[in-house]
């Protein structure tokens, strides 16, 4: 744990250098948030809930640029690469898991910062409301972030190039945030896109955010199942990773083209 | 006194292509050995195997008694410097520093401290508080190299280190190495440029297609393998009988005599005694030392000819 604290502190000591990169986890859904969170109003009535638009804009937006942090928690690794310090780093003692582990803790940080950013920004601002469990909200955030960690982890592993990483990282959060009604509510996506939603973890997260926002007298056990939805996603991503990190975990990676 | 370092029967495979052959090496502590070879000889390969970072195919690499690849104390005596420059130009010298001892697991206070103790000799003072993207392409060096030592390792694998630098920056890792040494650590050293090795008086071990095809001193493989020589010049008049007669002498067509020797100043008295008074007639005497280059060149250039790998010399030390 040690040296997973070292590799922590450094990579606090970059950001520092650039903190311009991850401010894409909040800026933009707050913009997104303020601009569409009206127009949400009317689809949730429509759905028969009597609850601000916020409450479909807030998580969704969340679910949407937490994608991004695939890409934080890449180009992290990539760019010890490019720089050459992953070596170095291997060689100065520390152990591959040790490693691995430290580069996961500033996502993790930084999911979470974004998580309590946005919904803040939601309830004090927007108008946002738990009808449900502000609690229950936290478990679905916390679940659907292993999955953003794990995904990432696992294309971190597997892919070589830079410019790789970012098609991912982008239509990762384009496609699973639009097919898991991040942007709008499932029930509103075309009839042929809607059997393809539980595909993307994004519809679970939001399904958990939605009994845990718009329902009423619920608590953390009426999110369970999507959670557990959610943890199977991060279990799968995470295995790929394992395999493809035991395999090689110095795998040589392009950064700069 | 046990070895630091100790390579035994070591080989390394990618595919059908044999990067070590059969390697066995040890370094002591306190002492320096210098690892030449051709590119592609299998030097770099050497330095992963040492620091654990990767698995050799066969025999056994040991550091300080225990396998690097199993143990993590074991690897934390190692510093490595890689030929290729790694560190962070967003960071400073000083958080360079400091990274690569937390992450070698020194503890933050200590790992400052440690950082203040190398800028100095490695000329980095003034540069402390200076992102390392800035640096010159010699601090670049000197910082990489000094970010190998910051945990006060005990085995050192310096590969290249002065690849690239100006001759004030190779001066500077020179001496920072030979302290090194004199504080106790073993250091295995790869470079081309054999000056340096006699600079370090290092022990030498030549690579040559995976093998080792020559170990001993830097005094030893000349005397082995290189070409002192007497050289003689003599005023008008026909070379004397008693130089063109002498032991290993050879008459140039513009009349200077050179006499190959071991011990040129012992081969310069006697022919001095047996010129006798035509002694007198000299007019230059230049005593051609031999170097690690000439002997180099003789190894590798039979290695190269050969339709195989020479066989293991021992030079005595």
């Amino acid at each position: 744990m040690t040296g997973s604290l070292a590799v922590l502190r450094n990579e606090v000591r970059l950001l520092r250098h650039d903190p311009v990169p991850p401010a894409i986890l909040v800026a933009m859904p707050i913009v997104l948030m303020a601009l569409l969170s009206r127009s949400m109003d009317l689809p949730l009535a429509y759905e028969g809930f009597n609850a601000p638009g916020s409450t479909q804009t807030v998580p969704g937006m969340a679910c949407v640029f937490a994608f991004f942090g695939v890409g934080i928690l890449g180009f992290g690794v990539f760019r010890e690469h490019g720089w050459r310090t992953w070596t170095r780093l291997r060689l100065s003692g520390l152990s591959g898991p040790s490693l691995i582990l430290g580069k996961l803790l500033l996502p993790t940080l930084l999911l979470a910062g974004q998580h309590v950013i946005l919904f803040a920004v939601g309830y004090q601002f927007l108008d946002l409301r738990a009808n449900g469990s502000w609690v229950a909200a936290a478990l679905v955030a916390t679940c659907f972030s292993a999955v953003v960690l794990a995904a990432g982890l696992a294309a971190t592993a597997l892919l070589s190039t830079v410019q790789q990483l970012n098609a991912v990282t982008n239509l990762g959060a384009m496609i699973a945030g639009g097919l898991g009604g991040g942007f709008v509510p499932v029930s509103l996506l075309p009839d042929w896109v809607q059997p393809l939603a539980p595909g993307s973890p994004v519809k679970w997260a939001m399904d958990g955010y939605r009994t845990a926002f718009l329902e009423y007298d619920v608590g953390v056990r009426d999110v369970v199942n999507p959670c557990l939805v959610l943890l199977a996603f991060a279990a799968g991503f995470a295995l790929v990773a394992t395999l493809a990190l035991r395999r090689n975990i110095d795998a040589p990676k392009r950064t700069w083209g | 006194m046990s070895a630091a370092l100790e390579i035994v029967g070591v080989r390394r495979r990618y595919g059908a292509t044999a990067a070590l052959d059969g390697v066995d090496l040890a370094i002591e502590p306190g002492t320096v050995l210098a690892l030449l070879g051709p590119n592609g000889a299998g030097k770099s390969t050497l330095v992963r195997l040492c620091a654990g970072l990767e698995r050799p195919n066969e025999g056994t690499v040991r550091v300080l008694g225990e396998d690097p690849r199993r143990s993590l104390a074991a690897r934390r005596r190692v510093g490595v410097a890689p030929q290729e420059i790694g560190i962070y130009p967003q960071l400073t010298v000083a958080q360079n520093l400091r990274a690569f001892g937390e992450a070698a697991g020194l503890r933050r206070r200590d790992a400052r401290t440690r950082a203040e103790e190398l800028l100095e000799p490695f000329a980095l003072s003034a540069l402390a508080d200076r992102t390392a993207g800035r640096l010159s392409g010699g601090e670049q060096r000197r910082l990489h190299t000094a970010a190998a030592l910051v945990h006060r390792p005990s085995v050192i694998l310096l590969d290249e280190p002065t690849a690239g630098a100006d001759p004030a920056t190779r001066e500077g890792i020179l001496d920072a190495v030979l302290d090194l040494a004199a504080d106790g650590a073993a250091v295995l050293y790869t470079t081309h440029y054999l000056p340096e090795v006699e600079r370090l008086d290092a022990r030498v071990a030549i690579l040559e297609q995976g093998r080792v095809i020559v170990t001993g001193t830097v005094a030893g493989l000349i005397a082995a393998h290189g070409d002192a020589a007497l050289v003689l010049r003599f005023t008008d008049g026909p070379v004397p009988v008693a130089a063109s007669a002498f032991d290993g002498a050879a008459i140039q067509d513009n009349g200077t005599v050179t006499v190959r020797a071991s011990e040129p100043a012992e081969a310069l008295r006697a022919l001095l005694n047996a010129l006798g008074p035509d002694s007198s007639r000299l007019a230059d005497v230049a005593i051609v030392q031999p170097s690690l280059e000439a002997a180099y060149l003789a190894l590798t250039g039979r290695a190269a000819t050969d339709s195989g790998v020479p066989d293991l010399v021992e030079v005595p030390a």
